[in-house]
């Protein structure tokens, strides 16, 4: 379409003065929503024909507001009544009359619109709470998750205590030598279950491509007790029976069979 | 309008909407006037013209649920209710609307006279602007407008051909558009 012959033809004017008729409304509005420029066109005439009303304002005698604000608030209080005058008024026998039947349309226009309304305020509730929802599922999750976490550390921490507290272990300190004078680590060792557990307090980070590995000295020879892994606590060892010393060497992954002497970090005796 | 309004245009529909009497007080004062000098240039009598009025707050807040605010401007929609029930009153009162010839100017002489202008200061520069705008344009807008005549009405009325009605409103429009946008230059 053409907008521009369309504005020039005058009928916005004539909408605005309210001089089309009801289909040609039906056009204007229909145009005006589809093409912005007519919507433009249509709000600024409507703009200088309300100010050309505004202009010939006439300020209506001041006793007309109370009477007529009055009038409007008995009306609504009649309202009801009217209702049941109405209904009490139609005679079975007789076509429904005009003004009920316009009466109810306007009710039931009003119902629509209030009902319309509430569904309107009930789905952007719901809306809201879906997204409020979905957080706090989030949340619970991430929740849940720390909750895990901190049991299994608590689990462990348990376990721990158990060893430190029981009196068949004993509790090896092993010092630090000169490689790293201020390393420090314990061994907890039952001679009668053969359990060992390490745990370090201070060793030097691991160079990359080696691992530490716990030695025990029975009857003066090393003995392999496995390789430490990351993580702080107590790490059970490989079980042994008897043993005079407990010794950590540095050596290349995954261990060596017997341990490299020049590098030994910390040693403690039973 | 400007000076009076309080809250927005768009908060009062919806407590209009939502039956909030309070909010009808506001549109009272934000726009009896208007709506009273549209009522009175067509009934001509003072007692008609209050009975009008109360009609039309009587009707806008029967139908303001059937107000949509993206069809046209709520003044519009008032100014129109208005208009069609001043006319309306015109036609119970069985009158000759054709007959009626009504000089305008006298009229606001009337008016003048009976009521007090409600003294806006925007309005009293506006008014003199206005004066500037052709008389035939003038008289056609104010026949269209304010005394509800049909544009083949109208037509007759002046003694013009359709045809120019229709170029002669577009026209007038414009200079309206243009002393109001002088108007607003000069601010």
């Amino acid at each position: 379409m053409n907008t521009e012959e369309y504005i020039a033809s005058g009928i916005l004017e004539s909408y605005v003065l309210g001089n089309t008729t009801p289909e040609e409304n039906a056009e204007v509005e229909k145009y005006a929503t589809t093409y912005p420029e007519i919507k433009r066109e249509l709000e600024a005439i409507e703009i200088a024909i309300n100010k050309y009303a505004t202009q010939h304002s006439v300020t209506p005698p001041s006793h007309l507001k109370e009477k007529i604000l009055g009038s409007i608030s008995v009306e609504n209080k009649t309202i009801q009544t009217n209702r049941e005058s109405i209904v009490r008024n139609i005679q079975p026998t007789q076509p429904r009359d005009d003004s009920s039947f316009s009466y109810w349309s306007v009710a039931a226009t009003i119902l629509f619109l209030v009902s319309a309304g509430f569904a309107i305020y009930f789905y952007t509730r719901v809306n809201k709470l879906d997204g409020y929802l979905d957080n706090l599922t989030k949340i619970n999750t991430s929740l849940g998750d720390s909750i895990k976490s901190i049991s299994s550390n608590y689990h462990q921490m348990e376990n721990d205590l158990a060893i430190l507290k029981d009196p068949t272990y004993k509790i090896v300190e092993l010092k630090g030598l000169k490689p790293a004078p201020d390393a420090k680590a314990m061994v907890c060792w039952s001679p009668g279950e053969k359990k060992v557990y390490i745990e370090v307090d201070k060793l030097p980070a691991v160079p990359k491509g080696m691992q530490y590995q716990l030695w025990a000295i029975v009857d003066g020879k090393p003995v392999s007790e496995g390789m430490l892994g990351p993580g702080s606590g107590l790490h059970r060892m490989i079980d042994v029976e008897n043993a005079q010393a407990f010794a950590i060497t540095l050596e290349k992954e995954g261990g060596s069979p017997t341990p490299t002497m020049d590098a030994m970090y910390v040693m403690g005796t039973v | 309008m400007s000076d009076k309004i309080k809250i927005s245009e768009e908060e009062l529909i919806v407590s209009l909407k939502s039956g909030d009497q309070a909010s009808l007080g506001i549109l009272y004062d934000n726009y009896s006037a208007a709506l009273f000098g549209v009522i009175i240039r067509i009934v001509e009598s003072q007692e008609n013209a209050e009975d009008v009025l109360q009609e039309v707050f009587v009707k806008i807040w029967r139908n303001i649920s059937s107000y949509d605010r993206s069809k046209g401007k709520l003044y519009t929609w008032l100014i129109n209710i208005a208009r069609n029930s001043a006319i309306d009153s015109l036609r119970v009162k069985d009158y000759k609307l054709k007959s009626q010839i009504r000089n305008i100017d006298d009229s606001v002489n009337r008016i003048n006279k009976q009521y007090s202008f409600s003294i806006h200061p925007d309005h009293i520069g506006l008014k003199a602007l206005v004066d500037k705008m052709k008389p035939e344009y003038k008289l056609l807008i104010d026949k269209l407008y304010f005394e509800g005549y049909t544009q083949e009405e109208a037509a007759e009325e002046l003694n013009i051909p359709l045809g120019t009605v229709k170029t002669r409103i577009r026209s007038a429009i414009s200079q309206l558009r243009e002393i109001f946008m002088g108007e607003q230059a000069l601010k």
